[in-house]
């Protein structure tokens, strides 16, 4: 019974152990030793019914609460591609920033997000036979919904706290000595909203997250689909 | 799909453009101002008057606003250190012998900050210009004495220029102005 615990180890593999695979696990595994005994039953040798238990169920994907089947490469390229779209309108937004000094850094860091992004999508674009295009997998959306939930509020976090950090660096003093704040100049002006404006380039990861969901649904696999084959 | 292709091809243009228009024309030139304007900053007789002002104060005692204000005047690319006293005068120990500073550009430069710093710190009386090879003594009396008037009247843009910087081109102005208000220790 060993070798169909470790069959059922290896099909739950890349799950997480909560209580919910917990117990699918555990009725899986007595699902197969069940049918193990019914065969053995019905005349077969152990060894042969094991196998034959085994290869009645290889995958559990379907059995997973939020699992949805979808065209996999399409989906990937799509999200690789909306990528691309929002790394290089990012790129293009932190360009004249450089100009002042400021998000210098950032602006490679996108440049070079943009330049891995656009040669993997390249790459994926080039396969356009309809084999690759229709190969299938699992995904689960409702752990898309919770990252994309995750993402947000983490990113709303940020920016509160960036921007209460900007605000007590430049202006701490001021505030705390009831002084005026002078601001000089035109670049005195620009330096100051760029401190403040810069921390929402991130809005690009929450915006990325979200897309997955989306396509999901636009690429999972429906029942005329799955009865087509 | 072919729609957000088109999208991103125009992207890719638009941004390589923006970069080497950014990168390749506008910050070197940027650079080449800052650099030009960092040498002017250098002279007297182009020397912005707009980076001082805001170190204007009635007291002397600040000693960051003082320092700060030595850093925006001629002569900050030589190494030097501050003193402050209660008789309301100050040194300026520059790390540096006179010989090694054109005895033009010297006069000039102690003419033109002495001028500043009197007409922005109003109760500062008095300045020691250290060097490791002499010194020169400016006294508050004394250049307002050359001037003919309030100092203050000087800090506006055309007032300091017509009166102090125009001025300082002139090589005989500087030698008598040198003689009468930088007296040497």
């Amino acid at each position: 019974m060993d070798s169909l615990k470790n069959h059922v180890d290896s099909m739950f593999i890349k799950y997480k152990a909560n209580n919910q695979i917990k117990e699918l696990k555990a009725e899986v595994l007595s699902n197969l030793e069940a049918k193990v005994k019914d065969l053995m039953q019905s005349g077969m040798e152990y060894s042969q019914a094991v196998n034959k238990a085994k290869e009645s169920i290889n995958s559990i994907d379907y059995l997973i609460d939020g699992n949805r089947k979808v065209y996999i490469n399409k989906y990937k390229l799509e999200y690789l591609q909306i990528s691309l779209l929002y790394s290089i309108i990012t790129w293009i937004t932190t360009i004249p920033l450089t100009i002042i000094g400021a998000g210098i850094l950032l602006n490679w860091i996108l440049f070079i997000c943009s330049f891995i992004l656009g040669v993997v999508y390249f790459q994926y674009s080039r396969k356009r036979e309809s084999e690759y295009l229709q190969c299938k997998d699992f995904i689960n959306l409702e752990f898309m919904l919770k990252a994309r939930k995750m993402a947000w509020i983490i990113w709303d976090l940020y920016i509160v706290v960036i921007t209460l950090c900007t605000t007590v660096i430049r202006f701490g003093s001021n505030i705390w000595f009831s002084r005026p704040i002078n601001i000089s100049g035109p670049y005195q002006f620009a330096e100051v909203t760029i401190g403040y404006v810069l921390p929402f380039v991130s809005i690009i990861i929450p915006l990325i997250i979200n897309i997955a969901p989306k396509l999901i649904l636009r690429y999972e696999v429906g029942e005329d689909d799955e009865n087509k084959e | 799909m072919k729609t957000r292709n088109r999208i991103i091809i125009c992207l890719i243009v638009i941004g390589t453009s923006l970069l080497i228009l950014v990168q390749g024309i506008i910050i070197p030139k940027n650079n080449q101002e800052k650099k030009q304007y960092i040498i002017e900053q250098q002279e007297p007789t182009t020397h912005d008057l707009e980076s001082i002002l805001k170190y204007k104060s009635k007291y002397m005692g600040n000693f960051s606003n003082m320092v700060n204000l030595f850093h925006t005047l001629p002569l900050n690319n030589k190494p030097r250190t501050f003193e402050l006293f209660s008789d309301n005068t100050m040194d300026v120990n520059y790390k540096e012998n006179i010989e090694n500073i054109s005895g033009d550009k010297l006069s000039k430069a102690l003419i033109y900050n002495s001028t500043a710093a009197f007409a922005l710190i109003d109760n500062l009386q008095g300045i020691n210009y250290n060097f490791t090879d002499g010194k020169y003594i400016v006294q508050r009396s004394d250049i307002e004495k050359w001037y003919g008037e309030d100092l203050l009247k000087l800090l506006t843009k055309d007032e300091w220029k017509s009166k102090v910087q125009v001025k300082l081109e002139d090589e005989e102005y500087i030698k008598s102005a040198s003689e009468v208000l930088l007296i040497k220790d």
